[in-house]
């Protein structure tokens, strides 16, 4: 296998190669963590951010997480009005989570939205099923062609165990994603 | 650089408390702060390492100046590094294995098997709790389901009561409303059943937990079967709670089973940490404290190194060195104050030293100047005739260098066998008891010309040391300026008293002869002819002589006048032609002028003349050469013949008068021609010629006026 890539890339020239690492590298690092989808709708004078996105946990985390280790998951969004002469104003910021547990006692996971909604599922797929369409109210705000959307959602590392810190440069910890797009851009 | 060091101490000793306490105590620091604290300490600790290192090179470079202190520092923070190193080393290796053994221990599988135990029967008990609600809620549905329409409510409420149920309700799928509510204790509408929970209860059964207000409870859902085999879909929706004596003790052992496992998962990185932590406080103590190790040590060899330097200025010589004062009170104050006070006192007595000195070289130049200036040789000797003192006039007099005056005075004797008198008599008085001063004049030969050197030895005491003063005076000018004097003085009466009765002797003489001539016999004629003969030629020999003697105790008064050298001699030698003499002239320039009496130095060249031919009678081939050519502010004359020469012991004493080679001569020749010379304020030495005859060589003041 080995040999023939490197075979492959010895026919191939130095640009292609770039580009595939590029390609790869970006699926690396985006990798646990992915927004599948995103939209906006608005009911009654409020608007509305209906999240869909996945969460795939691997190698360390996925031990760490049947082992009973808690998972926090910290979603930070941060709606921006670009003004061409001025800073930015920003119309609205607001940071949630959502927790992950298994719980040996229950056989089940254990997920638990901003530290309120508590609910038990019996494997990942369902907690997955629970994390869509998400609805993130955003109150009374007036969206743009102009608004800049800033979504980052990831592992909270912080809240990891201390003997955990040590093995975070395992890339399966390394659960970030970063959409920063305008609104025109999103629809 | 003692205060950065000192910061860095302070910072490293904070990290180190840091670092202890957020492994101690969770909520102090996060996680991440904890990760980012590491960092910073491994940042730290290099930031020390490269202060230290500077440290030590700094002072390598201070060791390789020889800066006073360098050595003792690095010596002191050696030995506080080792005084660290080792028992923290030590501590490190016992903490170490303690640590990882301790780690070690708490995973074995006695514990695990332990805490799964205590799991797995919660979870059954949670079994029996779920199996229990499964077999109430069925019973219920049944009952309800094959009750008569109107009883159905009434059953409801009485089944849930029996069987201890907390809440129990009736939902109609279809209209999607609740129909029945059973509870004790409700204050809000009941969310309605999720389609998700009611498609899974579609089976028979479906329960699953729900936490509300820190309770978890147990709901199931089954399906209602009417005995109308009503087509619509209803459930029964029972809620119970777990109990809670159950609950806490189910979800203790969960915590702690969920802690191990969380301790087993990280049962690398646990020890890891604690190592690295540990590694970390070992490296964070070890650098700080050989960090202020170097403070401590500047500290403790700052006054000894100052005290080292200074010491030093001392040594060569520097007495105004002085240690500032730090108000310290031990030992090392009291040796500052100690030192400075040395050094005052030093300086106090340097100065004075200093003061005498000066006045002793002052004394002393004073001394050399006199001893210089002074005209006479002097030279102070010990009882052992060990010189300690000479001149300058002493060498000129002896004419020696001055290595000879550098020991002992026998040495002399080595530089002239002549002075062996000189040394003698000084030696014979330094070891005789006499406390006067004795005085001799010694006639010593330099190079075949003799000086008269009066000697004066001088007995002194200095100090209880007997010395020897030895005072010479060159006193062969004076010596033969005394003769010349004498000897004119009696020039001058034997030419008084004898040249007035010669006249009237001759006279008379050769009237006896013309009176008597015709009187006597011939024999007696005869007589009397050769009597008076010899009376007339003996008178004009006297008359010659006392003319000669008239002509040297004239009066020295000169009638200087400018004369043509060459033509002055020329006419000279033309008188001495007839003779069979060779006159030859050399390195001569005719147009020398020289203003001199004219008469006396024709006087000097005709005595010269004379003498030479005396002296070139036998020879027979005799020759003069005459030269005469300017040398500095000098005419020199050179007067050479190939005669017989002088005699040896004669030579020295050749100006004197009545001394002569010659039978016939008066003596007075040369004496006039050096009294001559001398007059003219020139000098005259004559030599015997390496071959034959003599070299007379003699200068005048050279003035072309």
């Amino acid at each position: 296998m080995m040999v023939s890539i490197i075979a492959y890339l010895k026919k191939t020239n130095f640009l292609k190669v770039f580009l595939l690492f590029c390609f790869f590298s970006e699926q690396i690092f985006a990798g646990e963590i992915f927004i599948k989808d995103i939209s906006f709708k608005k009911n009654k004078k409020i608007s509305y951010l209906i999240l869909n996105h996945d969460v795939n946990f691997s190698g360390d985390a996925l031990l760490a997480l049947n082992k009973g280790i808690p998972i926090r998951i910290r979603m930070s969004l941060k709606i921006k009005e670009k003004n061409k002469f001025w800073l930015d104003k920003e119309i609205f910021s607001e940071d949630k989570f959502y927790q992950l547990r298994y719980r040996n006692l229950f056989n089940k996971y254990q997920l638990n939205f901003n530290g309120e909604k508590t609910i038990y599922l019996d494997n990942i797929d369902d907690i997955k099923s629970k994390l869509y369409n998400l609805e993130w109210n955003l109150g009374e705000i007036n969206l743009s062609d102009t608004s800049e959307v800033n979504l980052i959602i990831g592992l909270d590392q912080s809240k990891l165990p201390k003997s955990l810190l040590i093995n975070l440069n395992d890339e399966s910890w390394d659960m970030k994603v970063v959409l920063n797009k305008s609104y025109k851009e999103l629809f | 650089m003692k205060y950065i060091i000192t910061s860095f101490a302070l910072i490293g000793l904070s990290l180190l408390i840091f670092l202890a306490k957020s492994l101690s105590n969770s909520d102090l620091i996060s996680s991440e702060s904890f990760r980012a604290l590491i960092f910073f300490n491994a940042f730290f600790i290099f930031g020390l390492i490269i202060l230290i290192a500077l440290q030590i090179y700094k002072l390598f470079q201070n060791i390789k100046k020889e800066i006073v202190g360098s050595r003792l520092t690095l010596r002191l923070v050696l030995s506080f590094t080792l005084m660290v190193i080792i028992p923290v080393f030590v501590v490190y290796l016992v903490s170490f294995n303690f640590l990882t053994k301790s780690i070690d221990s708490w995973f074995n599988v006695k514990v695990e098997s332990a805490l799964q135990g205590g799991l797995s029967l919660g979870q059954k008990t949670l079994e029996i709790l779920m199996k229990d609600i499964e077999l109430k809620s069925k019973s219920i549905s049944y009952s309800y389901g094959n009750a008569r329409k109107d009883d159905r409510r009434a059953l409801l409420f009485d089944l849930r009561q029996k069987f201890g149920i907390s809440e129990a309700l009736v939902y109609d799928q279809q209209k999607n409303e609740i129909l029945e509510i059973a509870s004790d204790q409700y204050k809000e509408i009941p969310q309605l059943p999720s389609s998700d929970d009611l498609l899974k209860a579609e089976n028979g059964f479906f329960v699953k937990l729900v936490e509300s207000d820190d309770t978890i409870f147990l709901r199931a859902y089954v399906p209602i079967k009417y005995h109308e085999n009503i087509t619509k879909k209803y459930f029964l929706e029972v809620t119970q709670p777990i109990p809670s004596a159950i609950l806490n003790v189910a979800l203790s052992v969960e915590s702690v089973f969920d802690e191990y496992q969380q301790l087993t998962y990280s049962r690398t990185s646990l020890k890891i940490i604690y190592i690295l932590t540990l590694t970390l406080v070992l490296l964070l103590a070890i650098l700080s404290a050989v960090a202020t190790s170097f403070v401590i040590s500047r500290r403790f060899s700052s006054p000894i190194s100052q005290l080292a330097d200074a010491t030093r200025s001392v040594a060569k010589g520097n007495f105004k060195k002085i240690i500032p004062d730090q108000g310290k009170k031990d030992e090392l104050g009291l040796l500052v104050q100690s030192f400075n006070s040395m050094t005052v006192q030093l300086n106090q007595a340097t100065l004075m030293a200093n003061k005498s000195r000066k006045s002793l070289e002052q004394s002393k130049a004073f001394l050399d100047s006199i001893l210089t200036n002074l005209s006479s040789g002097v030279i102070v000797v010990e009882k052992n005739l060990e010189i300690i003192l000479s001149n300058i006039e002493a060498y000129k007099i002896l004419e020696c260098d001055s290595d000879f005056f550098n020991g002992n005075l026998n040495k002399l004797i080595k530089a002239n066998k002549e002075f062996n008198e000189i040394v003698l008599f000084i030696k014979n008085f330094a070891n005789s008891n006499k406390n006067q001063f004795i005085e001799k004049e010694h006639k010593i030969l330099f190079n075949k010309k003799e000086k008269i050197i009066r000697i004066q030895v001088n007995k002194i005491k200095n100090l209880g040391k007997v010395l020897f003063v030895i005072l010479m005076d060159d006193i062969t000018e004076v010596t033969k300026a005394q003769r010349h004097q004498a000897w004119s003085e009696v020039a001058r009466r034997l030419a008084h008293e004898i040249k007035n009765p010669l006249t009237p002797i001759q006279l008379s003489a050769e009237r006896l002869q013309m009176k008597l001539k015709g009187n006597l016999s011939a024999e007696d004629n005869i007589i009397l002819n050769k009597s008076t003969d010899t009376i007339v030629d003996q008178v004009e020999s006297l008359k010659v002589m006392v003319n000669e003697f008239a002509d040297y105790a004239r009066s020295p008064q000169l009638k200087k006048e400018s004369i043509q050298v060459y033509d002055f001699i020329a006419k000279i030698v033309d008188l001495y032609s007839s003779n069979n003499i060779k006159f030859t002239f050399s390195k001569f320039n005719k147009s020398l002028n020289i203003v001199v009496d004219k008469n006396k130095l024709r006087q000097v060249f005709i005595n010269l003349i004379e003498n030479s031919i005396d002296a070139l009678e036998k020879i027979k081939e005799p020759e003069i050469k005459i030269a005469f050519y300017k040398k500095n502010n000098l005419l020199i004359f050179d007067f050479i013949d190939n005669g017989d020469g002088i005699p040896e012991d004669i030579i020295h004493r050749i100006y004197e008068p009545y001394v002569s080679s010659k039978i016939k001569g008066t003596g007075l020749g040369l004496a006039i021609v050096y009294k001559i010379i001398e007059e003219h304020d020139g000098d005259i030495t004559i030599i015997n010629n390496k071959q034959r005859g003599v070299k007379v060589t003699f200068s005048l003041p050279y003035n072309e006026e």
